[in-house]
């Protein structure tokens, strides 16, 4: 996984210890620059709410977002399976708090909706290159492909199966070749 | 309207119990849990919304983890029917948009409670296997497959389940939209079909 940094910056600690706490919408700017021992000014001059609780959670979950480049198209995948191991292992508890805020919170579910978007689209040049090389199909949708990938690591955690490294190429392999009796290929 | 339709008996002793107060306590435990989730989740507030002594939760369910593990499997016993289309795609399909409209209401809170266990050794299995209990219902969906020559038969039913069941929570953690046919109709399209 790619670091983005971890500077000292204790705004945005608060931020994120307040948020894991307490949710998008449950504490103050008053309360981020009491945490973080710095004046309100501080807090609020470092953006709106959205701003600094995306910030805060860029911050501290490590940059999940680069796009693999492994020359293959299975190399791809399996190299994004394994980051979302390390995802969930890591940051559980923090997505669990991403979704109630997005429950509770209109607006969070909508920069938690961009945040999303932002992912997908950094990994376009992941298809593209696919693509390009003849392994896959133009027509490919790339929400579907990723969701059908992503979603078997949270499948697997959730019902407490195996998502150690050497499981990656149960998960994307299957994937690949498809379900059906007659779309086994070589 | 009662969150728990049936009610396993919790593990008791002594003199018999009313069936009803069991549901009634199971009852506020399973809403307790919807709402604050396992860290929230303590005997007293469910014999306080119950409306019961705290000494009946505890003569029925004798620890917290017993009465968690009651009010889990409670959520769990709502599981729908599997479908049976008739074909393997339409199995699929049903069984996708299935997934995506309960992880709209109470599904989306064992999830929750899934990834907020995830450092808790002992709770964290009481959630997993719950929703794994969960899932199996699914398993004569895919066995019909298999025998109608639809599915292949090297592929480990709890893969193929994990495929089309994790693309639906993928969606609903990272918030995008699950409503309609279409969103559906693509997972289960490119799984049948294959990335490549």
């Amino acid at each position: 996984l790619g670091g983005s940094g971890r500077d000292d910056d204790p705004v945005l600690d608060a931020v994120f210890m307040l948020f894991m706490r307490s949710g998008y919408g449950g504490f103050s700017m008053g309360d981020v620059a009491q945490t973080a021992g710095v004046p309100e000014r501080d807090v609020t001059g470092r953006g709106a709410r959205a701003e600094l609780v995306m910030a805060a959670l860029e911050r501290a979950v490590p940059a999940i977002v680069a796009c693999p480049d492994t020359g293959t198209w299975r190399g791809d995948l399996l190299q994004i399976v394994l980051w979302q191991m390390d995802l969930l292992r890591m940051y559980g508890p923090v997505i669990d708090r991403s979704m109630q805020s997005a429950q509770d919170s209109e607006e969070y579910a909508t920069i938690a909706r961009e945040a999303t978007n932002r992912r997908m689209v950094r990994y376009r040049p992941m298809f593209e290159r696919a693509i390009a090389r003849g392994e896959v199909d133009p027509e490919l949708d790339y929400d579907s492909a990723l969701d059908l990938m992503l979603g078997q690591v949270y499948a697997r955690y959730l019902t407490g199966r195996p998502t150690e490294p050497e499981d990656a190429e149960a998960i994307v392999d299957p994937v690949l070749q498809g379900l059906t009796a007659n779309s086994e290929r070589s | 309207m009662s969150i728990v339709s049936a009610t396993k008996g919790p593990r008791g002793r002594g003199r018999p119990r009313d069936p009803a107060l069991d549901a009634q306590i199971l009852d506020a435990a399973c809403g307790l849990l919807l709402e604050q989730g396992v860290h929230g989740f303590t005997l007293l507030e469910v014999a306080r919304r119950a409306g019961v002594p705290k000494s009946t939760v505890y003569r029925r369910w004798p620890s917290r983890r017993d009465m968690l593990a009651s009010a889990l499997a409670g959520l769990v016993e709502k599981t729908v029917e599997p479908p049976n289309t008739g074909s393997f795609r339409g199995d699929l399909l049903a069984s996708v948009k299935l997934q995506m409209e309960m992880l709209s209401g109470e599904a989306r809170a064992l999830v929750r409670l899934g990834l907020d266990v995830a450092d808790d050794d002992e709770l964290r299995p009481v959630v997993s296997e719950a929703l794994d209990r969960r899932r199996k219902n699914f398993y004569p969906v895919l066995q019909r497959a298999v025998e109608r020559g639809e599915l292949r038969p090297d592929i480990e039913f709890d893969a193929v389940l994990d495929l089309v069941f994790g693309a639906a929570l993928s969606r609903v953690i990272s918030q995008r939209d699950v409503s309609g046919e279409t969103v559906a109709e693509a997972i289960v399209d490119r799984a049948i079909r294959g990335l490549n």
